[in-house]
């Protein structure tokens, strides 16, 4: 699978611009508004549709219901909603049943390391982990401790 | 008036008043006579170790850059011979060589190998990072071209090989007085080898009162110091800067006291020169297959003579002192500990004054425009020049005196670290500390200490290690034909060397030392280097 | 009126010559601005923001916070920084209660909280900044701005140093922040050389010249909030503002 390089930081700063557009854009024009070049913007695009929060269609991009209901929502409830998105990724959720099944929900970075290396076949392992961590800590699902070295579950209930 | 002008002032004086005393007979002694004798020979000393460290430095870097396998070994073992104290091994030396050469020729050579060690490693070093850093494909490219067209390489190889080579230099020039003076020292206060020169004259004049004369020695000292950073490295670095691209990390030069204009094509042509011969031999050795195998089998045969003979050396060596322990090799460990506290008080010592004093400087542009140059001049005099006035003064406390001589080993690296370390505070997280109102112990504690940490860290490695070396001289002192020492490895050392000369107990004692320091930085210095890394560095 | 700027020069000394940045500065801040500086890079603007914070002195004029003189360490102004200026030893609760902590706040441990939850960094309170994306770090500092609970915010071009999507989702998160009136502050100085940027946030823009910097124009903004970007009544304000500037 291919797994998006895009913070949710750009992913919802992405959404907001379409959302100023009327909800629908051309991807080339956004990415020409942000001074971004088509390569630039794509990780974000892919973030976002992997969410669920939009669609590419014949070069527009359109949002997805939810993604108005995060629009509109505050800071907190935009963090509810994409709780729910991160945790509906298939690699995520199969992360996240992989923490469950071990004693004290965490597991070594290096494991962790693997475990993507599994899915996406990439020289470049530790900049899809950081995104990663960046999306479950954001989600209050999965974090990591940089002293020990091991990501763990944040909710401990299974 | 431009900052440094005074410590010109004081060189000049000093330089006067030296040729004054020289030329007008204005004190009547006659060893003053023996001063320009004793520069001599000093320097010609440190020329002979530099010639000797750089034609290893080449050969070494050199192999370790080509060939891969040998360079697994050899790297890991220069990176050893680095954290060892070379005082250590004057001893060893001293013994050694006077076994093959006896009397003065063996004790000059023991002297110039101390200052060749305290050289060689960082120089080799020097050549192995500026050959590896050479791109592969400059080197292909070269082959593509034919060996006539090396003045295209010129542009783009110079910048590789030149300002490390400068830099080094410039290090093992300063490590090299330090132990120029040092073994001129011990072998002067051994009573029983002697070697004319400076430090000789410094224990000399001072054990015999004569104060005046031995301050007319150390300002020919200070004064070669400085002619020769003034005339010959500073330029040399400014010039060198100038190929320089990835230095990131390293400080730069800036201005000394005062920069002199020397003609850059001087060095430009020493270097051009220095580097085509070097690029020339790498690339001819690159390009012929059947040289290139040569080579390999000669190196390989080389290193493995070498390490066979250690070995054979250290094995047999070791299995005779092992079954045979000396009866003294027992109190090693206690000399350890003993010597330990003296370094660990000496090291507390200096971080007391130093912090407060690299903040003070750091922070007060008037202060660091008069004191940077007086220290600079200060930290390149070697400290050990001080050694015998201090022993005259704490004789009957020798105990106080060793922690001294330590501190004043010890104190400039972690001072100048720090210095630098204040100044690479980003002056917005000073802004945050002003605005939010943090102040006082409270910014002392969450801001400024923290921010330091890295450059504390490297600065308290190379203190430690100077700490150690100075160890050496500072526990074991011959005044007037008696003997003074305080327990401590050091002493074990000198007096197995000197006054009960034991090779075993040299090589037992060398090692016990060398086994603790590796220990205390894998231990210590290490973790807390990593830590530094990854924690505390700041971003910019 | 919450702050006043009367009369503020600046000069700049080297060696050789004087170097006027800012030119006879006049101005007064009230409740629920939020002002952005616009002008130039080289106008003196960032200079402004920190005389007006107390960081720097000017050589003439003065600046009034609810009538006295202010002072840097002010608790009731707090500042934001370009390039985040957070320490990277403490994790992120920490850099945020360091600042709680020196202003002697009782229990800084339940406002640090606070924030990090307002911000959105709820689940990073441990978290080192090294390990934070941009985005992240700058909420940081926003964070930390907030908890000292100012009156006054000044930010000093804080959205620069970060990528196009995620200053834009930055710039919404604060705008709600500032809608919110049950948070702080009252008022808000921002700095920037964007002009749409200073047009989509600000209620009010001050506009200074090139060197030496003077006030050309102060005007408020009539748009209403929320904005949006591509409406031909935000390019009317942004081409306005375009106008005094050339």
């Amino acid at each position: 699978m291919i797994f998006p390089k895009a913070t949710i930081s750009e992913i919802i700063g992405l959404l907001e611009a379409v959302n100023d557009s009327g909800g629908i854009e051309d991807v080339a024009r956004l990415a020409a508004d942000f001074d971004l070049e088509i390569d630039e913007i794509l990780p974000s695009i892919d973030g976002a549709e992997l969410l669920g929060l939009a669609v590419v269609r014949e070069g527009n991009i359109e949002l997805t219901t939810d993604a108005r209901k995060l629009l509109d929502a505050g800071i907190r409830d935009r963090k509810k909603i994409i709780k729910d998105k991160v945790a509906s990724v298939d690699m995520i959720r199969e992360l996240i049943d992989r923490l469950r099944s071990e004693e004290e929900y965490k597991i070594s970075k290096e494991e962790a390391l693997r475990f993507i290396q599994k899915k996406i076949s990439t020289m470049d392992i530790d900049s899809y982990f950081r995104i990663i961590i960046n999306w479950t800590r954001y989600a209050g699902l999965i974090g990591y401790n940089s002293d020990s070295e091991e990501i763990c579950l944040l909710q401990k209930e299974r | 008036m431009r900052k440094g002008y005074f410590i010109l002032w004081i060189i000049l004086f000093l330089i006067s008043a030296t040729i004054a005393f020289y030329f007008f007979d204005f004190v009547d002694f006659p060893e003053l006579k023996l001063v320009p004798y004793y520069a001599a020979s000093s320097f010609l000393r440190m020329v002979i170790a530099y010639f000797f460290a750089l034609i290893f430095a080449l050969g070494y870097g050199y192999t370790a850059a080509t060939n891969k396998k040998a360079g697994k070994m050899m790297l890991p073992l220069l990176d050893i011979l680095q954290s060892v104290p070379i005082l250590g091994f004057f001893p060893a030396a001293v013994l050694f060589f006077i076994a093959y050469f006896p009397g003065r020729t063996g004790i000059e050579a023991a002297a110039v190998f101390l200052i060749f060690t305290s050289m060689a490693w960082n120089l080799a070093f020097g050549v192995y990072e500026s050959l590896t850093s050479i791109p592969r494909d400059l080197i292909e490219a070269a082959d593509s071209f034919g060996i006539h067209r090396w003045q295209r390489l010129e542009s783009l190889t110079l910048p590789a090989c030149v300002p490390k080579l400068v830099y080094n230099s410039i290090i093992s020039w300063s490590a090299g007085w330090f132990f120029l003076v040092a073994s001129e020292i011990i072998s002067a206060g051994s009573g029983s080898y002697r070697l004319p020169g400076l430090g000789s004259f410094f224990v000399d004049t001072a054990y015999s009162g004569k104060i005046a004369l031995m301050l007319i020695g150390l300002s020919t000292l200070i004064i070669i110091i400085l002619l020769l950073e003034l005339f010959i490295w500073k330029p040399m670095q400014s010039w060198a800067d100038k190929y320089n691209y990835d230095y990131s990390g390293e400080k730069s030069p800036g201005e000394f006291i005062f920069n002199i204009k020397i003609p850059k094509y001087m060095f430009r042509l020493i270097f051009e020169t220095f580097s085509n011969i070097l690029i020339n031999i790498y690339i001819i050795f690159h390009r012929h297959e059947l040289m290139k195998r040569f080579l390999k089998i000669v190196s390989y045969l080389l290193l493995i003579l070498a390490f066979s003979y250690i070995l054979y050396f250290f094995v047999i060596l070791l299995v005779r002192i092992l079954l045979n322990m000396p009866e003294e090799a027992y109190s090693i460990p206690l000399a350890i500990v003993y010597s330990f506290i003296r370094l660990f008080v000496a090291y507390i010592i200096c971080i007391l004054w130093t912090i407060p004093a690299a903040v003070y400087i750091a922070r007060n542009k008037k202060a660091s425009a008069y004191l940077m140059p007086v220290m600079e001049v200060s930290a390149s005099i070697p400290a050990i020049a001080f050694f015998p006035v201090i022993v005259i003064v704490f004789i009957r406390h020798l105990d106080i005196a060793s922690v001294i001589l330590i501190l004043m080993g010890m104190q400039w690296y972690l001072l100048f670290n720090l210095i630098a370390g204040v100044r690479s505070i980003p002056k917005d997280l000073e802004n945050v500390a002003a605005s939010f109102g943090i102040k006082g112990f409270f910014y002392w504690k969450k801001v400024l200490l923290p921010s330091m940490f890295p450059s504390f860290v490297t600065g308290s490695i190379t203190a430690w290690g100077g700490g150690w070396n100075t160890l050496i001289v500072a526990e074991y002192i011959v005044l007037k034909g008696t003997e003074h020492h305080i327990f401590g490895i050091g002493y074990l050392l000198d007096k197995a060397t000197f006054s009960t000369p034991d090779p075993d107990m040299v090589i037992l004692s060398v090692i016990s030392m060398v086994i603790t320091i590796i220990l205390l930085n894998k231990v210590i210095w290490q973790p807390l280097y990593r830590k530094a890394l990854t924690k505390y560095k700041i971003e910019v | 009126m919450l702050l006043e700027i009367r009369n503020v020069s600046k000069t700049y000394e080297s060696e050789s010559n004087k170097i006027l940045a800012l030119d006879n500065i006049n101005f007064t801040v009230e409740d629920n601005d939020f002002i952005c500086i616009v002008g130039p890079s080289g106008c003196g603007k960032s200079t402004l923001l920190r005389i007006i914070v107390g960081l720097e002195k000017p050589n003439s004029g003065e600046v009034f916070f609810r009538g006295e003189a202010i002072e840097p360490d002010n608790p009731k102004v707090a500042m934001v920084f370009q390039n985040f200026a957070i320490f990277p030893w403490l994790t992120v609760q920490e850099n945020i209660e360091l600042v709680l902590e020196s202003l002697n706040r009782p229990d800084e441990k339940k406002i640090a909280c606070k924030y990090i939850r307002a911000v959105g960094l709820d689940g990073f309170e441990k978290v080192y900044p090294r390990e934070l994306s941009g985005g992240m770090k700058q909420r940081v500092g926003f964070a930390r701005a907030l908890a000292v609970e100012p009156v006054l915010l000044c930010m000093d071009e804080p959205f620069s140093s970060l990528d196009a999507l995620t200053s834009q989702n930055l710039k919404d998160e604060l705008l709600m922040l500032w809608a919110d009136a049950s948070m702080p502050p009252d008022a808000v100085i921002m700095v920037t050389h964007n002009v749409e940027e200073a047009v989509y946030m600000a209620n009010r823009i001050i506009i200074l010249s090139p060197r030496p910097g003077k006030v050309m124009a102060d005007m408020r903004i009539e748009l209403k909030r929320p904005r949006n970007r591509k409406d031909p009544e935000f390019y009317r304000w942004v081409d306005k503002v375009y106008s005094l500037i050339v």
